[in-house]
């Protein structure tokens, strides 16, 4: 045993070198990110440096004080909370539905969530721009709300499905015994248990909402409801290009999604994982 | 249970199930509904009310439309890159996670990273890098001697969709990696102590137990990221907007561009819906294989 060990060390510590190596070139464009949004005119190098010239922190003061930055993440903030609280609170009741009920009804609805999945937002999109127009939520907050919602609500329930699974049937039946309706035994029972859940799925739909670009872009027309990621987009398309000051907008627009992100990994991972692996 | 009580359990469900069928409804169902009917329509985008019914006659001019064809064979060239690459990149991170190393919650994280980052901002990092004259990577392609000079990559029609696979494959290799992760799992470890039993090494074990092994969770997953890649716009539009010269132009970004960039609702609706029909037979596999895969976990 002790032999075959010796033996097998030099090889996990090459296979462990070539992970982390792995890692670091995945992990590149963060860190490039980062470097770049923390240089001015030294960034323009040929060939570039990994390590700051003279690090300094101008271009984020600039993109404060120059852009509508500030505007854009008071809009994403309104867009991404307001999207989270609806959708979870939308989930909470459908997905208990599809957990506890197996009738024709939670069947249909079944078919109904996974199917709008897989539908191509592009085609979508098209009819919604004129229905949004007609209904006039077409360039309000709340119109994009509401759409950012719909997409998000299929993974919510699906997610959210899966932690009330979880949970036995008994408790709330013996909640029910003690003269609960089933929707109080739902409330005050099982939903404090699906706590975990319910984080993950506000967090999840959070992120969601922040980093979408698509429906933002094509249902805000005017540049004071435009989000970061229509913003930050909107840099490119400019005469002068200053990276650096785009670096450090996409730090501004990546950190608050990405703590979140950080802070509910494990389950979303573990969620996403079994549900794609066992359907 | 009396007839009172199926009434007032269907109610429940009602209840709890209504509103989120409102909002797919007026969301997702009616307008993809409407979308396929616009197909039949020559509508434009400022006279919406004014379109009149064609029949066919979309489909007609889909089938004779050179940009038609291209956007197929884009899409078709780009599913197929960025399926072969996020899944070699998922399946090689995946093996490598999946012995026992120091510290793996960690570095599993690091490997989950590029699909926390939202996609414009891995748009903007990616279009930084490979900036003609001070990007990163045009120096280390350089550097590597895979390129002679730094090359224009988002400016240049034969270099716009590569560029585009690229940025593909490292944001989503992570869905890939995880859900081979979990399959890899999955796989019983006596099956492996057999095979070495029997003197099989490393590379023998690899094809002869975790590749049959993780057989339904391949299927489901290649699927998956078909799908994906169909349906994908947010990326692809905000790197290039399908260009240069609609070199990335896969159907997606054709059927917006067509109904925003060019005005004409009824034709984009019909590329839609194209590429809708071509999602269903896509999606039907997908779903009889998690049916198929099932009733084993």
């Amino acid at each position: 045993m002790t032999t075959d060990r010796q033996k097998r060390s030099p090889l996990q510590i090459a296979m462990l070198v070539a992970t982390l190596a792995c890692a670091g070139v995945v992990v590149f464009p963060y860190y490039w990110m980062f470097v770049s949004s923390a240089e001015t005119a030294s960034m323009f190098s040929w060939p570039p440096h990994l390590l700051p010239d003279r690090p300094t922190l101008t271009s984020y003061w600039t993109i404060f004080k120059e852009r509508a930055l500030g505007r854009w993440f008071v809009n994403t903030l309104i867009v991404a909370g307001s999207t989270s609280i609806f959708s979870t609170v939308i989930a909470i009741n459908a997905a208990y539905a599809l957990s506890r009920f197996k009738t024709r009804i939670t069947s249909f609805f079944t078919l109904i969530i996974l199917f709008s999945q897989l539908l191509p937002a592009a085609l979508i999109v098209v009819p919604l721009f004129v229905i949004f127009q007609q209904l006039g939520l077409y360039n309000s907050l709340a119109g994009l709300v509401i759409a950012d919602t719909a997409f998000i609500l299929p993974v919510a329930i699906w997610l959210l499905k899966g932690f009330f699974d979880q949970i036995p049937v008994e408790i709330e039946q013996q909640a029910m015994i003690d003269g609960c309706s089933q929707l109080g035994a739902f409330y005050r029972v099982v939903l404090p248990l699906a706590l975990p859940g319910l984080v993950v799925v506000v967090a999840m739909s959070f992120i969601s909402g922040w980093d979408e670009f698509f429906l933002a872009r094509t249902l805000i027309a005017s540049q004071d409801k435009w989000v970061l990621s229509v913003g930050l987009t909107s840099f490119r398309g400019e005469y002068t290009l200053d990276w650096s000051q785009m670096m450090a907008a996409a730090v501004v627009f990546t950190l608050p999604a990405l703590v979140f992100f950080l802070f509910v990994q494990r389950y979303l991972v573990a969620g996403l994982a079994s549900g794609a692996v066992k359907g | 249970m009396s007839l009172s009580q199926v009434r007032r359990q269907n109610l429940l469900q009602l209840w709890l199930l209504g509103p989120v069928g409102a909002v797919l409804m007026v969301i997702l169902i009616w307008p993809i509904l409407q979308g396929v009917a616009l197909s039949f329509y020559n509508t434009r985008i400022l006279t919406y009310s004014e379109g009149r019914f064609i029949g066919l006659a979309n489909f007609q001019v889909l089938l004779q439309d050179e940009y038609f064809w291209n956007s197929l064979q884009v899409t078709a060239i780009y599913g197929a890159a960025t399926v072969v690459l996020t899944y070699a990149l998922g399946l090689s991170f995946a093996l490598m996670l999946n012995r026992s190393i120091p510290a793996r919650g960690i570095i599993r994280t690091l490997f989950i990273l590029p699909w926390a980052i939202p996609e414009v901002v891995a748009v903007m990092i990616f279009a930084w890098m490979l900036d003609p004259q001070f990007g990163v990577l045009n120096y280390l392609f350089v550097t590597l001697g895979f390129i002679d000079r730094p090359l224009a990559w988002l400016s240049q029609a034969n270099l716009a969709l590569p560029a585009v696979v690229m940025l593909t494959a490292w944001q989503q290799f992570p869905l890939a990696m995880l859900i081979l992760l979990a399959g890899l799992q999955m796989v019983p470890r006596e099956e492996y102590e057999a095979a070495m039993i029997d003197g099989a090494g490393a590379l023998s074990r690899f094809i002869h137990v975790t590749l049959p092994g993780l057989r339904s969770v391949n299927i489901i997953l290649i699927l998956l990221l078909i799908l994906n890649s169909f349906r994908r716009v947010t990326m692809i539009y905000a790197m290039t907007k399908g260009g240069p010269a609609r070199s990335t132009e896969t159907l997606s970004v054709m059927t917006y561009n067509t109904a925003f960039e060019y005005q004409k609702i009824g034709y984009a609706a019909a590329v839609g819906t194209a590429l809708l029909a071509i999602l269903l037979v896509f999606s039907l596999a997908y779903f009889l294989m998690i049916m198929r895969s099932r009733p084993s976990s």
